[in-house]
């Protein structure tokens, strides 16, 4: 440790009076007791040595980053049109003896109807499953 | 937070990942809305509360003066196949609401079975189905969020 330097005997008077510890270890105790004690903190990596995977990361990352854009992009603005646009009715099978059977569309709404008339079945609690 | 120690192009991979699985979620909440109506001829009965979002629809289309819900069943879109219980018919929907396979059975009995589209303020309505009291039954589809 340099103790020559100018305005140092002020700064060592001053810590006295405030009873602070003056350092007494020379550099080469000091740096010994650093590098015993230096693997108890995190240590960064030195200036200019950045890690060599980061650019790997950095480019899958962005080329995932990109592709879930674009993937985003056509699900939600440039995806085909439905074939059917509307409310519809595209078949229909009825088992019981029925009449006319109607289909609607409703202009205004789109609403779809499927109507039918004279439909031969009785609105009755039906009997438990299993029983006829 | 171990998200927030991760990369910073991870971090923006996962990102996006989420914004995007989030998106498409909010699209596939989707539900398909049952309503039972029974309509009447006469005026008398009013109309539902809970049916004035398709009341336009029934006045324009067909000659019944009052509409009551008689019962309603909600299913998730895409439809499974479950079996639901409505009144007294069992329904069975499968599929998307593009092209929705509908069943309606009673007891038993299969009484019918269609291919229909379901949009949302579009709804489809399967309907003829006569009522012990008088009038008739109708089934209205809706998609709802």
């Amino acid at each position: 440790m340099k103790r020559n330097r100018k305005g140092w005997p002020e700064i060592r008077e001053q810590l006295a009076r405030r009873g602070s510890a003056v350092p007494q270890t020379d550099a080469r105790q000091f740096w010994e007791a650093f590098e015993a004690r230096r693997h108890i903190y995190p240590q960064h990596p030195p200036a200019g040595r950045a890690s060599p995977r980061a650019p790997w990361l950095w480019a899958i990352g962005s080329l995932g980053v990109t592709s879930l854009l674009a993937a985003a992009v056509w699900f939600f603005f440039l995806q085909p049109a439905p074939v059917q646009a509307h409310a519809a009715i595209h078949s229909y099978e009825i088992a019981p003896e029925h009449g006319t059977v109607m289909i609607l569309q409703d202009e205004t709404s789109r609403a779809a109807i499927l109507w039918v008339t004279n439909l031969e079945i009785s609105e009755t609690t039906p009997p438990p499953e299993g029983q006829p | 937070m171990s998200l927030m120690r991760l990369q910073s192009p991870v971090r923006l991979l996962a990102l996006a990942l989420i914004l995007l699985l989030t998106a498409s979620g909010q699209l596939a909440a989707d539900t398909l809305r049952i309503r039972m109506i029974r309509a009447t001829p006469e005026a008398a009965d009013g109309v539902a509360p809970g049916l004035q979002d398709v009341l336009p629809v029934l006045r324009r289309t067909l000659a019944f003066k009052s509409y009551q819900l008689d019962g309603e069943a909600t299913l998730p879109l895409p439809a499974n196949g479950e079996l639901l219980r409505v009144g007294v018919y069992q329904i069975i929907c499968e599929g998307i609401a593009d092209r929705l396979t509908v069943q309606i059975s009673h007891g038993n009995k299969r009484i019918l079975r269609t291919v229909a589209t379901v949009r949302r303020d579009q709804p489809v309505i399967l309907g003829g189905f006569p009522v012990r009291t008088g009038g008739a039954r109708m089934f209205v589809l809706t998609v709802v969020d």
